[in-house]
């Protein structure tokens, strides 16, 4: 029964992971670490760089999704809950669209602060086209699915719990905090490993929300290594590391999940 | 301070689970709630905890309204079934969070938890490192209540909080909550499905049925002087008898029999209510002072233990009676029903007597 399944996850997994391992190594004369000299030589800024960019939008992330969900659980509102959503549904090319559009220097964020007179359109800041452009569209693109495993374990968690809080003194925010974060801690977990992942592995939105100066994220560099460089055995490296990175990330969850 | 609730109402979804309950709980009485399933005895314990809201009457201790203060400026403190201890903090966190959100220094705190712990009965060695999960069903329950205790309340509310339990743990914590509750003065309402739980640990019984109070009074009072079928058909092990009233004759089936006493009561078909442990079965007494007697036949005898239940047939209607000792002899008997035990009642509609059956 299980051959099937076992057969996909080698062809389509196992199969192409071995095959970019491999290409990493493999240099014109036999086998090397060459292909990741030259990654960390070149990239081990961006590597980090992607790394902080990650952790940086998954916290934000994780504070609203909280936040939210909490609120969710407290008082429902399917209003709200549709509303954020939405985002699940818009592919990530259309997110980095959209964010260009809301925050370019003479983007609808500018225009409206330049409206209010809280800036000077001949010299507006500009969010997109910087770090804070890509943390605010993947932690944007990202809060729904993050709002939905977050609500389903908020949800799961006995009103009784609640209630014996509410009852003895303590405020939502608290009760939040206090009660419903860490009994649901497994499940935030496993929301931030795997959304860490997608965003580690983003790429639409760092090449459209991204500078052209200074450090890339790791898929960017992947990129430019296979169209500009034609270099496939630095591209499976950075592949192979990132993959590395998420690998520590997915060992985490699967810890904590066999701990519960 | 005594605590009146006033023509409380609550309405769910345009539907009525709690209808003018009107209720004074005397300070440090125990009061017990009971009634079947839906009955709308955990909604009224959770509108006096604030956590429902209501759609209309008052809730006033002493002087002060608290119909509207959210739940945690009531200072009520709440058991429930499931115990609800937290299972990431340990015990002494449990039961200190309370105190925590009051601001108390660290030194009390400690002080305050240790001391509750005791008086329920907790070992306090280790509290710190051990969580709830590693205590039994019982002393988890235990736990609970010295989180509810430790903050002293005005009013302690347990919702069910033995029925997660086995029936000796039961017993057991019955007395001890009861003795708790009386060593600290506490005002306390405890809501239940089990009438024995009711009628042993309370002050006052108050029988739930549809979102109403049916009858509020002393555990005796509501046992002996039932005021509707209702709280006579719910509490105890009870029969009922469908009696015809015609010309100033009562009938059961093809028996009829003379009673002055009951022509207050209304109406043509009645409902005779008698509880099992009161009534005699013999095979050669004909009368008894003081009873109504009728032939019956005696259908099986099955012993429960503590002694005997029978199952007798009076004119095609059942009745369950109990007896310390085994009945000697079978068949047809006479069957005498205490008159001043008898509770007649002017019958139920079809509908009201399904919901009740239910």
């Amino acid at each position: 029964m299980a051959l099937p399944a076992i057969f996909i996850v080698g062809v389509l997994f196992v199969y192409p992971f071995f095959l970019s391992l491999m290409n990493s190594f493999k240099v014109k004369d036999g086998w090397g670490w060459d292909h990741y000299k030259t990654v960390f030589e070149l990239y081990t800024g961006d590597l980090l760089y992607t790394v902080w960019i990650s952790v940086a939008s998954l916290a934000i992330l994780l504070v609203f999704g909280i936040l939210l969900g909490g609120y969710l659980r407290f008082r429902h509102n399917g209003w709200i809950e549709f509303l954020f959503k939405i985002p699940l549904f818009i592919p990530f090319v259309v997110v980095g669209h959209a964010m260009r559009v809301l925050l370019a220097p003479n983007g609808t964020l500018n225009a409206s602060l330049a409206a209010l007179g809280v800036i000077d359109l001949q010299n507006p800041p500009s969010i997109a086209f910087s770090s804070a452009g890509i943390i605010t569209a993947l932690a944007w693109k990202n809060l729904s699915l993050a709002l939905l495993l977050l609500m389903g374990a908020f949800r799961s968690i006995d009103q009784n719990f609640i209630d014996a809080a509410r009852n003895i003194g303590a405020n939502y925010l608290r009760i939040l905090f206090t009660v419903m974060v860490p009994m649901a801690k497994g499940s935030i977990a496993v929301s931030a490993v795997l959304i860490f992942t997608s965003m580690m592995g983003s790429f639409s939105i760092p090449m459209m929300l991204g500078t052209t100066e200074g450090s890339q994220m790791a898929m960017v560099d992947l990129y430019y290594q296979i169209v500009y460089q034609n270099n496939y055995g630095a591209a499976n490296a950075i592949g192979v590391i990132s993959y590395l990175i998420s690998m520590g990330a997915a060992m985490y969850y699967l810890r904590t999940v066999t701990k519960r | 301070m005594d605590i009146r609730i006033q023509q409380l109402q609550k309405l769910y979804q345009d539907k009525p689970a709690l209808e003018n309950i009107n209720l004074v709980l005397q300070p440090g009485s125990f009061t017990a709630i009971v009634g079947p399933s839906g009955c709308g005895k955990t909604t009224l314990i959770r509108a006096l905890a604030g956590l429902v809201p209501i759609n209309g009457g008052s809730i006033i201790y002493g002087e002060e309204d608290v119909t509207d203060l959210p739940p945690q400026h009531r200072q009520t403190a709440m058991v429930f079934q499931n115990y609800a201890l937290w299972p990431h903090m340990t015990v002494f966190e449990n039961v200190a969070y309370g105190l925590k959100l009051r601001k108390l220094a660290k030194a009390e705190i400690e002080q305050k938890v240790m001391s509750i712990l005791e008086k329920v009965e907790i070992d306090t060695s280790d509290l710190k490192k051990r969580h709830p999960q590693q205590y039994s069903g019982g002393q988890q329950q235990r736990i609970a209540l010295a989180r509810a205790l430790v903050l002293e309340p005005k009013l302690l509310l347990l919702d069910e909080p033995l029925s997660n339990l086995d029936a000796k743990v039961r017993q057991r914590l019955r007395v001890e909550i009861r003795r708790i509750q009386q060593d600290l003065g506490i005002t306390a309402v405890y809501v239940t499905h089990d009438q024995e739980e009711a009628l042993s640990m309370a002050d006052q019984v108050v029988v739930m049925n549809k979102g109403r109070i049916e009858q509020a009074g002393t555990p005796e009072e509501v046992y002996r002087r039932p005021a509707s079928y209702f709280v006579a058909h719910f509490l105890g092990n009870s029969n009922t008898l469908e009696v015809i009233r015609k010309d100033g004759d009562y009938r059961v089936g093809g028996q009829s029999f003379k009673m002055a006493e009951w022509l207050d009561i209304k109406g043509e078909n009645l409902q005779l209510v008698v509880r099992g442990e009161e009534v005699k079965c013999s095979f050669d007494q004909p009368s008894m002072t003081g009873h109504l007697t009728f032939a019956g036949r005696l259908r099986e005898s099955l012993f429960v233990g503590s002694g005997y239940r029978h199952w007798i047939e009076i004119e095609g209607q059942n009745l369950f009676i109990e007896s310390d000792s085994k009945l000697q002899g079978t068949g047809s008997c006479y069957v005498h029903l205490p008159i001043n035990q008898c509770f007649l009642f002017a019958k139920q509609t079809d509908k009201e007597a399904r919901e009740i059956e239910a």
